[in-house]
């Protein structure tokens, strides 16, 4: 079971955030946390669909319904897929920490997983408070 | 482990430094230059061609990574048909500095500049793109 806790959540922002542990320590543990923050924040504000497009754009569709998000240029991508299609809220599975233009084999088949986790609502929930 | 809290209060702490203004702004331009593209229906490389920058550089931009000068700013807003106003307001109702330290209300005399946008063909707003303050009890640097 993928639990995932809330990071931005509430009327202040369009799209919710919520996260996976790993995701939460990556962010936290990066030099730039204060900045990825930042970023995620804004967009959760403003709302992500303003960032996304299918390339070129901070948040990137992947296929199968999984986006990744670009939170700095060479070093961040959060993997995730919206709650539904109103895309009011989204949930950050897994996290890569470097990456060239293209993906490699081993980050293309975690997004696969991600899509797993997507594809069945059994296989994830919401935590609260955490 | 991190939890919700741990991240908030980094991002707290984060928005006390005056690195975190200068973030802001790249990611309101970044913002408004993505909504003027989609509106556009133009990619990252349209714009690169019209501008005359490295699509590179543009990408860096729309990531809110690059630290990019008011020409290149210009040129960019330009392309997209978009005129940028810096405007002041007269009141501030925060009750920190730039330093995140709580000052005196009666204190607050800082005034925010507000960078507003209008559209080049009809001066409409579509919106605030950043906001900052100065005033004689901020001490920066």
């Amino acid at each position: 079971m993928v639990e995932v806790h809330g990071l931005f959540v509430g009327r202040d922002f369009k799209t919710e955030v919520w996260l996976t542990d790993k995701v939460r320590d990556q962010l936290s543990e990066s030099e730039k946390a204060g900045e990825l923050a930042t970023k995620l924040e804004h967009f959760a504000k403003v709302g992500f669909i303003n960032f996304e497009a299918k390339v070129g754009r901070p948040i990137k569709y992947e296929g199968n319904g999984v986006y990744r998000i670009g939170l700095h240029a060479s070093l961040f991508r959060v993997i995730g897929f919206y709650e539904d299609d109103r895309k009011t809220g989204f949930v950050g599975v897994d996290v890569f920490t470097k990456g060239g233009q293209k993906l490699s084999k081993a980050e293309k088949k975690r997004i696969k997983d991600v899509a797993k986790v997507r594809g069945d609502a059994s296989s994830w929930r919401k935590v609260p408070n955490g | 482990m991190a939890s919700t809290q741990d991240i908030l209060q980094v991002l707290d702490e984060y928005k006390r430094r005056p690195e975190s203004y200068g973030l802001k702004l790249r990611l309101n331009l970044a913002e408004l230059v993505i909504r003027q593209l989609n509106s556009n229906g133009w990619s990252q490389r349209d714009l690169a061609r019209r501008t005359g920058l490295k699509e590179a550089y543009i990408s860096r931009i729309l990531h809110s990574d690059a630290n990019c000068t008011f020409e290149s700013a210009g040129k960019i807003l330009f392309a997209l048909g978009v005129k940028v106003a810096l405007l002041a307001e007269s009141e501030w109702t925060s009750t920190d500095d730039l330093h995140g330290n709580e000052i005196d209300q009666e204190g607050v005399t800082t005034e925010s500049r507000i960078l507003r946008l209008t559209q080049a063909d009809s001066s409409q707003d579509i919106g605030i793109a950043a906001a900052a303050r100065s005033g004689p009890q901020v001490a920066l640097g």
